[in-house]
C-alpha cells in the first residue's frame, strides 16, 4: 500500500485526454456549433428572402414592362389602324395600285395616298410600301424619299404571309434601314383577288425605350439585328451592350455592369411575325438589394463577434468544468491504485462539489473496508480472511481431508521463570513468526497459538492438494528454521520444539455463536496430531500412521512403533522424519545425533 | 370581325357584300378600227350596282352615269384610257363621260367599293360579251384572220388566233385563267 499522500489536489498523475475527447472540446464543439447554426440559419433566410425580393422585384419590373409595352403597342396600332383603315379601305387607293400595276407608272399611287395621309394629319408615317399581288415593291417611301430597302428581308417574310393568303392584315417590329419601324401590312382585295400589299410603319423613337423604363422602374433596349437600335439615353453602352447581348436568351440573366447589379430579362418584341426583335428590360437591383446587404454585413459581424465571445465562454467553461473533473479523475486513478485515503477538495457547491463530496466518501469508506481487512489479515489467516469477505464462510462446518501440525515450544513454563512478561513475549513472539513462516511458506493456515504452542491446519478453508506432504514440510521448515533457537535452547538445558502432524478427516468451520466465531477443525485427527506433539521430542517430527502413508517416498519416514496415546483406545504407529539437514551438514548431523532413536 | 370591319370601316358601318360579279368580254383585234363615233349610252347606278356591268363602247362615245338610287354615289377611274371622277351626286343627277380613247376603263364608286364596272373602249365593231353559259357570237365578221382576244378583269388576257371563211361560222373555244 502507497503511503497516504497529502489530501486535495494532486498533479494530474493519470494519462492525458486526447482533445477531442476532453470536456472543453465539447463545450467547445456545442457552443460553437449552436453558433455557426444559428448564423448559418439566420444567413440562409436572409438570402432567401434576398432572392424573393429580388424575384418579386424583376417580376414585378417584368409584368409593368410588359403591359407598359403591350399599352404603348397598342396606341401605336390604334394609330397606324385610324390612317391605315381610310386608306387601304379606300376603293380609290385599290383602283390606283391597280392602274400603277396596268400602267407600271406609281405616281398616281403616290399622289392618292400621300392626299389621304395629309388629311389624316398622318405626318408619322414614316415609312410606306405597296406592293403587287406577287410583293413586288411597286412604291416604296422611307422617311419622306422613295428610296429601296436595305434589309428587304426583314419585311418579306411579313409580305409573304399575306401573298400566300395566310393573313390579311399583319402588324410586327422591324428593322428598316437599320431603324425600327412597328409596321402594319394589310392586303389589297377587289373582291376575292389579291391586287397587292400595303404597309405603313412609324419610327419607334427612343422615347419609347424612356417611356417603358419610368413604367417598368429600370433601362429597356429595343434590340433588332443583334443592336440595340432604341435605347434610353440615360442608359450606359456598357449597359446597352450587355442588354444586346442577352437579347433572345429566355433565363433571367444576374449581371453586375460598372459596380451594379442587374437582373436582365429578353422577351420577343413580335408575338404575331416572330423575327430577331427584342425587347431586353434591366432592372436595377441595387435599391433592392442594400438593405439585405447592410443586414447581411452586419450579421457577418456580428456572427464574428458571437463566434469570438463563444470561443472565450465555451474556454471559460471548460476550464472551470475541466479543473475539477481532472482532480476527480486524478484521485479515483490513485483510489485504483490503492490510495484509499484519497480526498479531493472542490470549491463551491455545485454537482461538481457535491460529487467531490460523494467521492470523499466513498474513498473513507474503502479506507476503513483495507483497515478491517489488514486486521483480519492479522487476527484470522488470510485464506480464512477472504473467505470470510467473500461471505465464503458460514455458521457450521463441514467434514473435509485436512492435515493438522502441531508445534511446540518445550519446556515453555520453566523458560519463562524469572523472565518478565515482556522478555517471555518478545521470546515467544519472535519464535511464532518463524513457525507462522514456515506454515504460510507450504500453503497452510495458522489456526491459532495456545501459550507456546502453534496449531496450523492445511487442506481448510482451502485445499491445495498434497496438504500432508505440504503439512511435513512444514514441519521440516519449522525444525530447520528453528535449529538455531533448538541449539540455544539446548543449550540453557531447556527442551527444543517438538512437532507433531497427523492428516485425515476433520470437520472445519465457524465455531462459536453468530457475534463471535472462529474458524478452526475439530476431530480426532486434530487430537492425534497433538498428542504426537505432545510425544515428539524436542527436534523431532511425529506423524500418524497415514501421514507417513502419504509422504513416504519424497521424505525419509521411519516407524518407531506402535504407542498408546491418551485418548486412543488403540495403541498407534508412530512415525519419526529423518531430516537431513541442507543448510550445515555438521550442524544437521549433530542435531540429529542428539534426536534419540526411541522415546 | 375585326379584319373585315377594318377592310370595310372609314367611318361606315356597312355589310361586307361581294364586288360586283362582270362577265367576260370577245373582240377582234386586226379588223378594220373605227373612231369618231357619236353614240351616247347610258350606265346606272341602281340598287348599288353598275347596270349594265360591262359597257364596250367605240372610241367618242359618251357614256351617261345616271344615278337612281336614292343616296349619293360616285364615280371615278384612275384607268390610263379614261382618268375621271365625277365626284359624288344625289339621286336622280346625272353625269356623263366621253371616252376618246381606246382602253379598259375600270370605273369605281368610291362610297360603295363593292361597285364596280368597265368601259371597254373598242375599235372594233367585232366584240361580244359572253353570256352567263359562256358562249358567246360575233356575226357580220368578213372573211380572215384575226386575234380573238378574250378578257375578263379579274383573270389574264387570253388571245387566239381565229380564220373566219366567208359564209361560215368559225367556232374558238377560250379558258380564262
Amino acid at each position: 500500500m502507497n503511503p497516504p499522500p497529502a489530501s486535495g489536489r494532486v498533479p494530474p498523475a493519470s494519462p492525458r485526454v486526447r482533445w477531442r475527447d476532453s470536456f472543453g472540446a465539447r463545450v467547445a464543439t456545442a457552443v460553437l456549433g449552436t453558433v455557426a447554426v444559428l448564423l448559418g440559419a439566420t444567413l440562409f433566410i436572409v438570402r432567401l428572402e434576398t432572392a424573393q425580393q429580388v424575384n418579386q422585384a424583376v417580376g414585378d419590373a417584368t409584368d409593368r414592362s410588359r403591359a407598359a409595352f403591350a399599352e404603348i403597342v397598342a396606341l401605336q396600332e390604334e394609330r397606324l389602324s385610324d390612317v391605315l383603315n381610310p386608306i387601304t379601305g379606300s376603293r380609290r387607293t385599290v383602283a390606283a395600285l391597280e392602274a400603277a400595276l396596268d400602267v407600271g407608272d406609281s405616281d398616281l399611287l403616290r399622289q392618292e395616298v400621300g392626299y389621304g395621309l395629309e388629311l389624316l394629319d398622318a405626318g408619322e408615317i414614316a415609312l410606306m410600301l405597296f406592293t403587287d399581288a406577287d410583293g413586288i415593291p411597286v412604291l416604296t417611301e422611307v422617311e419622306g424619299s422613295t428610296s429601296t430597302i436595305s434589309d428587304p428581308a426583314n419585311l418579306e417574310s411579313m409580305i409573304d404571309s399575306l401573298v400566300v393568303g395566310e393573313s390579311d392584315r399583319l402588324v410586327a417590329f422591324r428593322l428598316v434601314n437599320e431603324r425600327l419601324y412597328l409596321i402594319e401590312i394589310r392586303a389589297l382585295l377587289l373582291g376575292p383577288r389579291l391586287i397587292g400589299t400595303a404597309a405603313f410603319g412609324v419610327r419607334v423613337e427612343d422615347d419609347v425605350a424612356v417611356q417603358l423604363g419610368r413604367f417598368a422602374g429600370g433601362e429597356v433596349c429595343l434590340v433588332a439585328g443583334g443592336n440595340c437600335v432604341v435605347r434610353s439615353p440615360d442608359a450606359s453602352d456598357a449597359l446597352t451592350a450587355t442588354l444586346a447581348d442577352v437579347a433572345g436568351t429566355s433565363d433571367l440573366i444576374r449581371s453586375t455592369i460598372e459596380g451594379r447589379r442587374w437582373a436582365i430579362f429578353s422577351d420577343p418584341l413580335n408575338v404575331d411575325a416572330p423575327g430577331d426583335e427584342y425587347r431586353v428590360l434591366g432592372v436595377d437591383l441595387d435599391p433592392v438589394l442594400r438593405p439585405f446587404d447592410r443586414i447581411s454585413n452586419a450579421l457577418f459581424l456580428g456572427g464574428l463577434v458571437a463566434l469570438i465571445l463563444a470561443a472565450l465562454a465555451s474556454h471559460f467553461v471548460a476550464k472551470g468544468l475541466a479543473g475539477p473533473v481532472r482532480a476527480l479523475m486524478d484521485a479515483a486513478g490513485r483510489v485504483a491504485e490503492g490510495d484509499y485515503p484519497t480526498t479531493v477538495e472542490l470549491e463551491g457547491g455545485g454537482e461538481l462539489g457535491r460529487l467531490a463530496t460523494s467521492f470523499n466518501e466513498m474513498t473513507e469508506g474503502l479506507r476503513l473496508k483495507e483497515q478491517y481487512r489488514g486486521v483480519l489479515d492479522k487476527v484470522v489467516s488470510k485464506d480464512v480472511a477472504k473467505e470470510l469477505i467473500e461471505g465464503g464462510i458460514e455458521l457450521g462446518g463441514e467434514t473435509r481431508n485436512i492435515a493438522v501440525l502441531f508445534a511446540d515450544i518445550r519446556g515453555f513454563t520453566a523458560l519463562t521463570e524469572g523472565l518478565e512478561p515482556q522478555a517471555v513475549i518478545t521470546m515467544i513472539n519472535a519464535c511464532m513468526e518463524k513457525m507462522s513462516a514456515a506454515v504460510q511458506a507450504e500453503g497452510g493456515v495458522v489456526d491459532k497459538y495456545v501459550g507456546d504452542e502453534l496449531m496450523a491446519v492445511f487442506g481448510a478453508p482451502v485445499s491445495r492438494g498434497d496438504d500432508a506432504g505440504r503439512a511435513v514440510r512444514a514441519a521440516v521448515r519449522i525444525q530447520e528454521g528453528l535449529v538455531d533457537l533448538n541449539e540455544q535452547r539446548q543449550a540453557e538445558g531447556a527442551d527444543p520444539i517438538g512437532v507433531g502432524v497427523n492428516s485425515g478427516s476433520a470437520v472445519a468451520g465457524n465455531m462459536g455463536s453468530s457475534s463471535r466465531l472462529n474458524y478452526t477443525v475439530l476431530g480426532e485427527t486434530v487430537n492425534l496430531a497433538s498428542r504426537l506433539c505432545g510425544m515428539a521430542p524436542a527436534g523431532e517430527i511425529y506423524l500418524s500412521e497415514a501421514t507417513a502413508a502419504e509422504v513416504n517416498g519424497t521424505l525419509p519416514v521411519e516407524c518407531i512403533g506402535a504407542h498408546e496415546l491418551k485418548g486412543f483406545s488403540k495403541a498407534c504407529d508412530v512415525f519419526r522424519v529423518n531430516i537431513k539437514p541442507a543448510v550445515d551438514p555438521d550442524v544437521r548431523s549433530g542435531v540429529i545425533a542428539r534426536v534419540p532413536a526411541e522415546k | 370581325m375585326r379584319r373585315s370591319a377594318q377592310r370595310y370601316s372609314g367611318g361606315r358601318a356597312r355589310a361586307p357584300r361581294a364586288v360586283q360579279d362582270l362577265p367576260a368580254v370577245v373582240y377582234l383585234r386586226g379588223g378594220p378600227s373605227i373612231t369618231g363615233a357619236s353614240s351616247s349610252m347610258t350606265v346606272v347606278q341602281q340598287d348599288t350596282a353598275f347596270v349594265p356591268a360591262i359597257l364596250t363602247v367605240a372610241p367618242g362615245a359618251t357614256v351617261e352615269f345616271t344615278n337612281a338610287d336614292p343616296f349619293f354615289h360616285n364615280v371615278f377611274s384612275y384607268s390610263e384610257a379614261m382618268r375621271f371622277d365625277l365626284g359624288r351626286y344625289p339621286a336622280g343627277q346625272s353625269k356623263t363621260v366621253t371616252f376618246d380613247e381606246s382602253g379598259i376603263v375600270k370605273v369605281y364608286c368610291e362610297v360603295h367599293d363593292f361597285m364596280r364596272a368597265v368601259i371597254l373602249v373598242l375599235d372594233t365593231p367585232y366584240h361580244s360579251t359572253v353570256s352567263e353559259d359562256g358562249s358567246f357570237t360575233i356575226r357580220g365578221v368578213p372573211p380572215g384572220t384575226y386575234d380573238l382576244v378574250a378578257w375578263h378583269t379579274d383573270l389574264d388576257e387570253q388571245v387566239t388566233s381565229v380564220t373566219v371563211a366567208a359564209g361560215e361560222t368559225a367556232t374558238v373555244e377560250v379558258t380564262l385563267q
